[in-house]
């Protein structure tokens, strides 16, 4: 009777680790999707969504595409994937940045060079929207970090 | 000559009615010439709910959020002052004086040790569009450099001289020669 006992306990007990264990398990899992705004996640799984700030965002694009990306592979996870827009625009000058900011280069003139702007609305209620600037080279590569802004259109 | 304007632009979905105002210092006097710095406000975070305000200090007009990295910005070079409605507040060192008045009170407001001119800092305020949001910043950072905001709305179309008429009207001269 007394082993019978026992074993209903080993019983209760095994199954209250088990309970503990896959509740464990949900925790981890929630927080692995959580993760997925850690710089470390596939480039594949990228969604401009999962970012709660510009600084989030910005560090995230810019350790995914460094100096030297591909157009065809930043415009497939940034277009193709992230369901962003492009627009292309070209400076009314004939010279590149030479520093992370833009110079100021007097008589009115203002250096931005030539660069792709891709823009995405992570949230139309309130209307937050992301924009990446990337200067690309002649064969098509990045020349600099990618410019990263994300801001709502609120008071 | 330093030149410092109150700037505005619309908030979309608002049909015109919501705007959002800012501070422009702009060094050598010429307001699209690239070396403007931006004072503002706005939400931390990109969807509800919203963070903290968190504030621009004067940062570069190429990478302000209410500058050439505005967003919903999609024109080529920068914002033009007369459609942001760029309007004088003041001049010379006048302007600098308001300047670095507003600039030391925004960082007092960020409680971030050592914030200074050129940060973007997130200050312990909540976010609410209602309440503590990019005007109320501007509110305060010009009633601490002695400007009231209702003395000195934007003026719609701009008013890049300070006459108090929006830029390209010539009701002020008609007046003058009338006299």
């Amino acid at each position: 009777m007394a082993s019978k006992l026992y074993i209903a306990r080993k019983r209760t007990l095994f199954i209250n680790k088990f309970a503990a264990l896959l509740f464990t398990f949900f925790i981890v899992s929630a927080c692995a999707q959580a993760h997925t705004a850690d710089p470390s996640f596939e480039t594949e799984n990228f969604k401009f969504e999962n970012y709660k700030t510009q600084e989030e965002l910005a560090q995230t694009l810019q350790r995914m595409f460094p100096v030297g990306t591909d157009r065809e592979y930043i415009e497939f996870i940034l277009i193709d994937q992230a369901g962003s827009s492009k627009k292309s625009v070209e400076s009314n000058l004939d010279k590149e940045c030479e520093k992370d900011s833009c110079s100021f280069l007097g008589a009115g003139k203002l250096n931005m060079g030539t660069y792709t702007r891709y823009y995405k609305d992570i949230s139309l209620v309130p209307p937050c929207r992301a924009l990446v600037r990337v200067y690309y080279s002649g064969d098509n590569k990045t020349i600099k970090p990618v410019k990263v802004s994300a801001g709502c259109n609120v008071p | 000559m330093q030149k410092l304007y109150i700037a505005n632009k619309i908030v979309n979905g608002t049909f015109g009615l919501a705007k959002h105002l800012y501070i422009v210092f702009d060094p050598d006097g010429n307001p699209s010439s690239g070396d403007e710095l931006i004072l503002r406000g706005g939400p931390e975070n990109l969807s509800s709910p919203l963070g903290h305000l968190t504030l621009e200090l004067g940062v570069g007009v190429s990478e302000s959020l209410d500058g050439l990295a505005d967003p919903y910005y999609e024109g080529e070079g920068l914002p033009n002052a007369n459609d942001r409605n760029f309007t004088l507040l003041a001049e010379g060192t006048q302007a600098e004086v308001y300047w670095d008045l507003m600039i030391s009170f925004a960082a007092t407001l960020a409680s971030v040790a050592g914030a200074d001119e050129g940060d973007t800092v997130v200050t312990p305020l909540d976010y609410d569009a209602a309440q503590a949001n990019s005007n109320s910043t501007i509110t305060s950072v010009m009633a601490a450099a002695g400007l009231d905001i209702y003395s000195n709305l934007p003026v719609i179309g701009g008013d890049l001289d300070g006459d108090g008429i929006k830029d390209g009207d010539t009701a002020t001269e008609r007046v003058d020669q009338d006299e």
